[in-house]
């Protein structure tokens, strides 16, 4: 199994939003897609995804609606909003500003200096 | 902010569906996980123990999720009331003393609100109230003066510049 890595204060709400924003999931199965799509890097602590949940969809950045899960078993289907959707492209786009400067802190060479 | 509020309302009005619906949502979780534990090999017995260790405490998720809705607020203040509500019942001595002496300041407050909103608040109801006077009749040798009475129209006017109407009977009762 590959490395887990901690996730970084802040993040998780981010990656919800990911994970939604491809398709209409459950709580399981946010946690599945977060696993899925950072390759099995990150390992959400379970019992602080439902917190997270509740707090964006009192945000209104998710909606949240009952509905059949793959094995016939009512559960409750999240689904990004409109307002989630502009949070999730303003948060990425933060990110990767934020990620790429201290890339390129981190990579400097003596020389560069 | 309109959003929340609509949210926090929504969710307090249908308490017990949000309670119902949270702890049915949690359960499908842990259930899903144990499923996939046992798909990949575990005891059924094993694997149902196994999801509820990592989920960790359902109170205290339940709790967290209550507080990012902003429900604990209203839970906390429940419970102080009811503890406010037990602590009078104990002491009906001091609860009688409280009442009594809000009931009186009430009631003072109120008469004496009455009183100047009546006498100096609103406004008598003539036209112009500050050119109104009250005519007397004086009699100097007898060193009497009496207000006129309705059947008794002024007997002599000096000294008065003008008076636009006389109105005998009080427009309102007093």
């Amino acid at each position: 199994m590959a490395k887990t890595a901690e996730l970084l204060p802040g993040t998780l709400d981010m990656l919800i939003l990911k994970a939604v924003s491809l398709k209409p999931l459950h709580g399981y199965g946010v946690l599945l897609r977060i696993r899925q799509i950072s390759k099995d890097a990150l390992e959400i602590p379970q019992g602080s995804l439902y917190p997270a949940l509740y707090r964006l969809e009192h945000k209104d950045l998710i909606a949240s609606e009952w509905g059949q899960s793959e094995n016939n078993r009512r559960a409750k289907y999240y689904t990004l909003t409109a307002a989630g959707r502009r949070r999730l492209r303003d948060e990425t786009a933060g990110w990767n500003r934020l990620a790429s400067a201290i890339a390129a802190a981190l990579n400097t060479t003596p020389e560069e200096v | 902010m309109f959003k929340r509020l609509r949210s926090l309302f929504g969710v307090l009005t249908r308490r017990r569906d949000f309670e119902d619906g949270m702890t049915e949502e949690l359960r499908f979780h842990i259930e899903q996980y144990a499923d996939d534990l046992v798909r990949s090999g575990m005891s059924p017995e094993k694997a149902a123990r196994h999801a509820r260790i990592e989920f960790g405490s359902l109170d205290s998720v339940k709790g967290d999720c209550r507080e990012e809705r902003g429900l604990h607020l209203f839970d906390e203040f429940r419970r102080e009331l009811s503890y406010a509500a037990r602590l009078l019942r104990k002491t009906p001595g001091f609860t009688a003393t409280a009442l009594l002496t809000l009931a009186v300041c009430l009631g003072a407050n109120l008469t004496i609100f009455a009183v100047i909103d009546s006498v100096l608040l609103r406004p008598l109801p003539f036209p112009e109230p500050e050119r109104l006077v009250t005519i007397f009749n004086t009699y100097p040798r007898r060193n009497v003066s009496s207000p006129l009475s309705s059947s008794e129209p002024p007997a002599k006017r000096r000294n008065v510049v003008t008076i636009n109407k006389i109105q005998t009977d009080p427009p309102f009762e007093f």
